[in-house]
């Protein structure tokens, strides 16, 4: 069959069209995914701003955040909220900590909570270079356009399939630039990422 | 072979055969119904007194022996570095979960309260809930919160209750019980407070004390340590891992005790006797009065304690005694018979003067002494009856007398008043100087646990923050619903104590379980629906959530309203039930609760407290200081009981003999004799314990059974020698077993092994020299 297509001109020039009016656009294999992710690997201390935004059906309008995102590998984030009482969330391991004013006001183990721990260990995996984890855990779709690229992931474990639908992570070269995490029910956040300058 | 060649020897006529039919039918007879009917406890409560006022305190004893968390096991992990010991706890978790007939809980603090397992119990959230209101300004404060939440990226985590419980009343009721302290949390899971060994917290499966099944269970956890490497530490322990390693410590110790000591009692009697054979012959008496004796006891008391049947057996050694006197009075051309009636009366009047001296622990409240008088009393008798009768028959006269050697110490007479001053000075001195520090104010000081393994598990429950045992108030009710309510009330009082700083944390079974009551009572507090979306209308103005957002709250509040309120059976398929069964218990159709406290800030202000709320007062327990004085006034019960009975010891001599002198020679070694004892226990650092009181039983009784037959009159020196080589053979078997037991590492057997050594060595030499045998005491 393959054959007899290969012997039609017309498919040939369908192929080629396609190919030519797409040159750059290539989905990609493992190796290119964790070429992209040895260069989003961040070093000790590297720190970035975000905003993040949160849609779920009982608000009125999106709960807007933001703030200052520390990465020290191997697995901890320091998430500094800005509000009018900041709010620091240390995340090591398993283990979620958030401190008011340097005192531990709630502790949130991720082993209880799938879908916070699928949305904080993609975050973790993609900044410190985990392409193990992205394929173990998620259906892993990649593509890159020039220096832009767009990482869609789909879970593959059944509890974190309940809660979340999909993660997207868009990025430029070795940024990150939008992280959205969208759940079962249609609610999202969307995390933008830009440098600390 | 040599109870063989004895049994072929004996010769047979019709008495004898109805001797031998009657004492083997009463063996047998024993045996049939310590078979059928025998039952032996080993709970300490069951050892105290059951008066009223220690009801509590027996209850809460008898809890932590046999109660849920006598199943309890701590495991510690420990390898080269913390994320490997968690990791080794994690593999440890999953190999024990392996076996679900093992172990119905394996915790190693990885598995929180995850809100999934609690489905059932989320309808009842606004009953069980006692914090909230529902006025606009409060569902205000509420969506407030909420909303910095979702800020501060918590809105995956509430997304699940965010609509149907703005108040968060379900996530507060659960942190409220999870909140109870909890130990170091590394790498996820639980570790000790270094932060080196991972820590595990495993509930064996099972009722009961059944030691083998436990033992089995025990051995599974070990098994892992042998086929993993890279373990530093693996460290065990536990109610029922004390028990089983005591049980094997005591076998190990026995075993080694009776390999030793019937070593050397073999060597005694080759020495003495030149025969083994009369080893067995004299255990007859021993091994008759221990089986009637058993039986005596259960059929008056329906049981028989452990801990009575261990110092029963032991005051039974004396029982070893009158044979032996026997065999050393045994002459050319007389037949056993004959020797017996000629010291019949000296033995006849020793036993039945000890036996009659343990009337003395007749009548306290204290029925372990009851028992153990029972088991004695009805054990000298027994084997004095056997001795009587039984054994002459099992002995044949001899053609050749033996050499009988014996060690005489009466040379020393000359010193009689120095050396009586110096045992009663010395000694004083000694007990009064550390009059403070006498005796053992530690119930633990009973228990046969090696000091080892109770300070391990002292350890490991330090370090994995065990609930404190030693506050707590103890209520016991017919009724569930009625125990809830006290519960409350006093929770209520309680509280406002917790809030003046008398103590850091308490917790009440009935925070997880209101009663119906007050459930009701919440029920009809809860807003109907017009007036809860009018309230949260007016909270949610300038708030980032819909209107309608909140439509699952209005309509489980409505539901609420006229649900059944929850009751215990509801939580009993929740991972709640477990931490209510701590707490929360049946026990032969009563309902029981604890209520523990911890982090007592202050003691003295604490008992002010308990002395101005009399309803909580009244339902404290400190099982520290209750046990500790409960176990002082046992102690001096039996003192007192011990010196009862040598005064009785010494007025049925003085009936007897009529002479204050002849009564001072029988008593006197005995009472020098025990305080040479408590002295030199003293002087070497021992906390005195009931234990040695009561091995102290037996020394009274040794002693006078020594004293008899060294102020026995003599006619010549071969009857001298006879008598002293009777008591040497006596003393020789009594240290060759107690001696061993010196050195036990058991402190229980230990304490019994010294005290009976010292003991009965004093007792042969004070009575020896002190003996006048000319000087004859008329009736005997």
């Amino acid at each position: 069959m393959i054959i007899g297509l290969m012997k039609n001109k017309s498919f040939i020039k369908f192929v080629m069209v396609i190919m030519t009016l797409s040159p750059h656009i290539v989905r990609s294999d493992s190796g290119d995914l964790t070429k992209l992710l040895q260069g989003i690997s961040v070093k000790t201390g590297q720190q970035v701003k975000f905003i993040e935004e949160r849609y779920a059906f009982y608000l009125e309008q999106p709960i807007k955040t933001k703030g200052q995102l520390k990465a020290i590998p191997p697995d901890e984030l320091v998430k500094t909220i800005q509000s009018h009482e900041p709010v620091d969330q240390h995340i090591s391991g398993n283990r979620v900590v958030h401190y008011k004013s340097g005192v531990a006001i709630r502790e949130i183990s991720l082993l209880k909570q799938p879908a916070l721990a699928a949305a904080v260990n993609t975050l973790r995996a993609l900044l410190f270079g985990d392409a193990q984890y992205l394929y173990r855990t998620f259906e892993v779709d990649y593509e890159n356009h020039a220096s832009k690229w767009v990482l869609q992931l789909h879970p593959r474990e059944a509890l974190v399939k309940k809660y979340i639908k999909s993660i997207t992570v868009t990025g430029e070269n070795s940024k990150i630039k939008q992280y959205t995490v969208i759940e079962i029910n249609g609610d999202y956040s969307r995390t933008y990422l830009y440098a600390d300058k | 072979m040599a109870i063989i060649r004895v049994l072929i020897c004996m010769p047979i006529n019709k008495k004898k055969l109805a001797i031998h039919l009657a004492w083997l039918g009463l063996m047998m007879l024993c045996g049939w119904y310590i078979f059928y009917f025998g039952k032996v406890v080993s709970d300490i409560s069951q050892f105290m007194p059951h008066t009223s006022e220690n009801q509590q305190l027996n209850h809460m004893l008898g809890e932590l022996q046999h109660g849920s968390t006598s199943r309890f096991v701590l495991v510690r992990v420990r390898a080269s570095t913390s994320e490997e010991s968690a990791q080794k706890s994690r593999e440890l978790k999953q190999y024990l979960e392996n076996k679900p007939e093992y172990y119905t809980s394996v915790k190693n603090g990885d598995d929180e309260y995850d809100i999934d397992s609690f489905t059932s119990l989320y309808p009842y959230r606004f009953l069980l809930s006692s914090e909230h209101t529902y006025s606009e300004n409060a569902l205000r404060v509420a969506l407030e919160e909420r909303a910095h939440e979702i800020s501060e990226g918590m809105g995956l985590v509430l997304k699940h209750t965010l609509t149907s419980d703005p108040q968060n009343q379900f996530i507060d009721y659960l942190t409220k019980i999870s909140s109870r302290s909890q130990p170091n949390m590394l790498h996820d899971v639980w570790f000790d407070q270094a932060g080196l060994g991972a820590m595990l917290l495993v509930v064996l499966a099972g009722e009961g004390f059944d030691l083998d099944h436990q033992e089995q269970m025990l051995n599974y956890i070990r098994k892992y340590s042998d086929g993993v490497s890279n373990l530093e530490q693996f460290e065990i322990s536990g109610p029922s891992v004390m028990a089983v390693e005591t049980r094997a410590s005591i076998q190990a110790t026995m075993q080694l005790l009776s390999i030793v000591a019937v070593g050397l009692m073999v060597v005694l009697f080759i020495w003495g006797y030149r025969s083994i054979s009369r080893l067995f012959i004299a255990a007859i008496p021993l091994i008759t009065a221990i089986l009637v004796a058993i039986v005596v006891t259960n059929m008056i008391f329906g049981d028989i304690h452990g801990i009575v049947l261990a110092f029963g057996i032991t005051l039974l050694g004396v029982c070893l005694d009158l044979p032996l006197h026997l065999f050393s009075h045994l002459k050319i051309n007389e037949s056993p018979h004959t020797t017996l009636q000629s010291i019949w009366p000296t033995l006849r009047l020793s036993v039945f003067t000890t036996a009659f001296s343990y009337l003395a622990l007749l009548g306290t409240d204290f029925s372990g002494l009851s028992q153990l008088a029972i088991f004695a009393m009805v054990g000298l008798i027994s084997s004095l009856m056997v001795t009587r009768w039984v054994v002459p028959l099992w002995l044949k006269s001899t053609n050749e007398q033996l050499p009988l050697v014996s060690i005489q110490i009466n040379d020393l007479s000359r010193y009689k008043t120095h050396i009586i001053l110096i045992c009663i000075v010395v000694p004083l001195i000694i007990l009064i100087a550390r009059a403070d520090q006498l005796w053992s104010k530690d119930i633990a000081s009973l228990s046969p646990v090696p000091e080892s393994a109770r300070v391990l598990d002292q350890k490991l429950r330090t370090q994995i923050s065990a609930p404190e045992v030693s506050h707590m108030f103890y209520v016991q009710e017919a009724e569930l619903e009625i125990l809830l309510q006290r519960l409350e009330r006093l929770s209520l009082s309680l509280n406002s104590a917790q809030q003046q700083g008398l103590f850091r944390q308490v917790f009440t079974v009935s925070d997880i379980l209101p009663s119906v009551k007050t459930q009701r009572q919440r029920q009809q507090q809860l807003p109907d629906s017009q007036t809860l979306r009018k309230a949260l209308d007016g909270a949610m103005s300038d708030l980032p959530f819909k209107r309608e957002a909140f439509e699952a709250f209005i309509i489980d509040m409505e539901k609420s309203q006229t649900m059944q309120p929850l009751v215990w059976q509801d939580l009993q398929a929740t991972p709640l039930a477990e931490v209510l069964s701590k707490d929360l218990y049946q026990r032969d159709g009563d309902w029981n609760a604890t209520i523990r406290l911890s982090g007592i800030s202050n003691v003295e202000k604490f008992d002010k407290w308990l002395l101005q709320n009399p309803e909580a007062g009244s339902l404290y327990v400190n099982l520290r200081s209750a046990s500790s004085e409960l176990m002082q006034e046992y102690q001096q019960t039996a003192l007192t009981r011990l010196i009862l009975g040598v005064l009785i010891i010494a007025l049925v001599m003085f009936w007897i003999s009529r002479t204050t002198g002849s009564t001072l020679r029988i008593v006197l070694p005995i009472l020098l004799a025990l305080l040479l004892t408590l002295g030199i226990q003293v002087a070497f650092g021992t906390e005195l314990t009931l234990f040695h009181i009561l091995a102290l039983l037996l020394v009274v009784g040794m002693g006078l059974d020594y004293s008899l037959f060294f102020n026995r009159p003599v006619n010549n020196s071969q009857d001298l020698n006879m008598r002293t080589h009777g008591v040497m053979m006596s003393a020789g078997t009594t240290l060759s077993t107690f001696g061993v037991l010196a050195f036990a590492d058991i402190p229980v057997l230990a304490a019994m092994g010294q005290t009976v050594s010292i003991g009965v060595l004093c007792c042969y030499m004070l009575s020896q020299m002190l003996a006048e045998p000319t000087r004859q005491i008329t009736t005997v």
